[in-house]
């Protein structure tokens, strides 16, 4: 029986503790949960005000974490923050996850052209360093200022593929450093052998060689997102779009974000930073967390590969 | 060159030819950067005048955007960031404050580089040291959770800590805002570092453990050196082009990181300028040429901090072809 077992441990392959996977696995997959679920789980509406009242007095707005039933208090509007945060999540990650998706897509579509084509590679490294060059932060801030998004579906797409055309230049030059190894192979040799195009030779048999690569670059280029659209939310910038909305609390028009965001969230809290800093600190906090969590996957990717 | 050469008898010897090929490299980049930013800042140019819909001043507003444009250019190529500004003495005005932010940039830039340079020098070699063990994991650890943190986010900790400590004890350790080259430099230094150290950690333990596997490491502690001496001897005159690239990059990352810990902290710098920008969405707002020239200035540090990383990675692919690592 012990050398049964002995036997049995012994084939069985030595698992190795990935940390940062687990951990940035557990971290997205609670945020991805978080946005799928968020009408079941979110205590109030996101959207209407609660406001409270002692002694038949209206408390003063904000109200603190732990007013009433709410958790984590409300903002200046007497809605639930919590629940804001958790509806928060739907838009910010697939803001950030349409964003990522454009900057992987121009990326590898650049890198495998010059990783196989060396003549293309000079232009798309020239024109990959100009846009590099240009700071993520400065070309948001652009953007989002010379197109006012009013929350439309068209315009918030809009907005995020826009977003989308910073950052891929690290992503092409990794997809053309991978294209070039990948080409040595014998199998890669062989299909250009027997005739094979290159687009086929780069579907066929380099795209799918790239899965590991491209699933890590996936991972930070939704971090890089996140990152950038917090900082634009500390800027007081809305890329969820923003109205002058009255409502029963507020007579007079505020400046208050279409959807509920971190980002907006953040914008709309920053005024009250002194006063009531859990306006501000929730939201950057989930941004922290979520853009960890995607980081650690990323990493754990990397290690995995 | 044999893989068991000693590493200090390397010899470098990049060909003109590769080096006129990474200048051409660089002027391209220059020039397309900067005409993107421009043509990219002046866009309001062309809206905030005339109705889009009234063909006859639509031409008029291509006109003034090409103008406006035109005229910046003109005046870039006469020497003067501020472009063709209305008069002389506005133009002397605007180039004065650009200068001045572009200096007070510099310093904060300058020692919060230093800072993580060294901090991430021993931050990166202990962790490479201890690899696998308590302290390797606890660094590591420290070291996602610094490049994972967003600048802004330390220095509002770093602004809301300095201020609870100075009303709780009444002792004023730094200041929690304004510009000044003295404790004024404690908090945005700390913020810009904590990030630049980490990722010129990671740089370091790479280059280190990359370093580590080469077999005359594995002779060489055959023989019984180690310590601090192997480091010395044998690591340490690998690392100097490694550690270019990662300073470099450190660079790079304190740059992207000094935009917002600028305007969080009220340093008046050159992203106060630049951020001026953001005004573009008020339908009366015109960009003002001080504001355009910042985001050159800033532009043309990005692409030549780029263009010298570029030059030391490609430093060291020749020193791992060289070595026969590649």
């Amino acid at each position: 029986m012990t050398s049964l077992s002995a036997t049995f441990s012994r084939q069985l392959p030595k698992l190795e503790l990935n940390l940062p996977l687990v951990a940035g696995v557990l971290l997205v997959m609670g945020f991805v949960i978080c946005a799928a679920l968020a009408p079941w789980l979110a205590p109030f509406d996101p959207l209407t005000p609660s406001v409270l009242t002692s002694e038949g007095r209206r408390l003063p707005l904000p109200y603190p974490p732990g007013t009433g039933d709410m958790i984590l208090g409300s903002d200046h509007l007497a809605r639930d923050l919590l629940s804001r945060l958790i509806h928060g999540a739907r838009f910010t990650l697939a803001f950030a996850t349409i964003t990522a998706l454009t900057r992987l897509l121009i990326g590898v579509l650049l890198g495998m052209t010059a990783g196989w084509f060396v003549a293309v590679a000079r232009v798309v490294n020239a024109v990959g360093a100009a846009v590099a060059a240009i700071p993520a932060l400065l070309f948001g801030v652009i953007i989002v200022s010379l197109l006012p998004n009013d929350g439309s579906l068209s315009k918030t797409l809009l907005l995020a593929f826009l977003l989308g055309l910073t950052g891929w230049a690290e992503v092409s030059s990794r997809c053309l450093t991978a294209v070039r190894e990948l080409r040595t192979r014998p199998f890669v040799e062989a299909a250009a052998t027997i005739g094979r195009r290159p687009l086929g030779v780069l579907l066929r048999h380099i795209l799918p060689n790239m899965r590991g690569l491209l699933l890590t670059e996936a991972a930070y280029a939704v971090a890089a997102a996140l990152l950038l659209i917090a900082e634009l939310g500390i800027l007081r910038i809305y890329v969820a779009g923003s109205v002058f909305a009255t409502n029963e609390v507020y007579l007079t028009p505020v400046v208050d974000p279409v959807h509920p965001d971190w980002s907006g969230m953040i914008a709309v809290g920053s005024p009250w930073f002194q006063s009531a800093p859990w306006l501000v600190w929730l939201p950057l906090l989930a941004f922290t967390l979520a853009i960890l969590g995607f980081y650690l996957l990323a990493e754990g990717l990397r290690r995995q590969r | 060159m044999s893989i068991n050469v000693a590493p200090t008898s390397r010899r470098n010897t990049p060909g003109l030819g590769a080096l006129f090929t990474q200048a051409l490299l660089l002027l391209v980049t220059l020039v397309v950067s900067v005409v993107l930013i421009v043509l990219l800042t002046m866009g309001r140019r062309e809206t905030y005048q005339f109705s889009p819909f009234d063909p006859v001043s639509y031409g008029a507003q291509t006109g003034t955007y090409v103008g406006a444009v035109a005229d910046y250019f003109h005046g870039l190529f006469s020497g003067n960031l501020v472009g063709a500004a209305t008069t002389p003495n506005k133009r002397k005005l605007m180039s004065k404050q650009i200068v001045d932010s572009g200096r007070r940039s510099l310093e904060l830039l300058g020692v919060s580089l230093a800072a993580s340079l060294v901090l991430g020098l021993g931050w990166g070699v202990l962790m490479d040291a201890t690899r696998g063990r308590g302290l390797g994991a606890l660094l590591f650890g420290l070291n996602m959770i610094a490049l994972a943190l967003p600048s802004f986010l330390i220095i509002l900790l770093l602004i809301s800590t300095v201020a609870d400590i100075t009303q709780r004890t009444g002792v004023r350790l730094a200041y929690t805002q304004g510009y000044g080259f003295d404790r004024h430099l404690l908090v945005p230094v700390a913020a810009l570092a904590l990030r630049g150290g980490a990722y010129f950690a990671q740089a370091v333990a790479l280059a280190q453990n990359e370093v580590s596997r080469h077999e005359w490491m594995t002779v060489a502690r055959a023989k019984g050196l180690g310590g601090l001496r192997l480091w010395w001897q044998h690591t340490r005159p690998l690392l100097y082009l490694p550690l270019l690239g990662g300073a470099l990059g450190t660079l790079r990352v304190l740059v992207g990181s000094m935009i917002l810990v600028e305007y969080l902290y009220n340093w008046t710098g050159l992203s106060k300028l630049l951020l001026q920008i953001n005004n573009l969405g008020i339908p009366t707002y015109k960009p003002e040429p001080v504001e355009v020239g910042a985001a050159v200035i800033l532009v043309l540090f990005f692409v030549i901090t780029d263009a010298l990383g570029r030059l030391a990675l490609w430093g060291t692919s020749l020193q791992r072809h060289e070595l026969g690592a590649v």
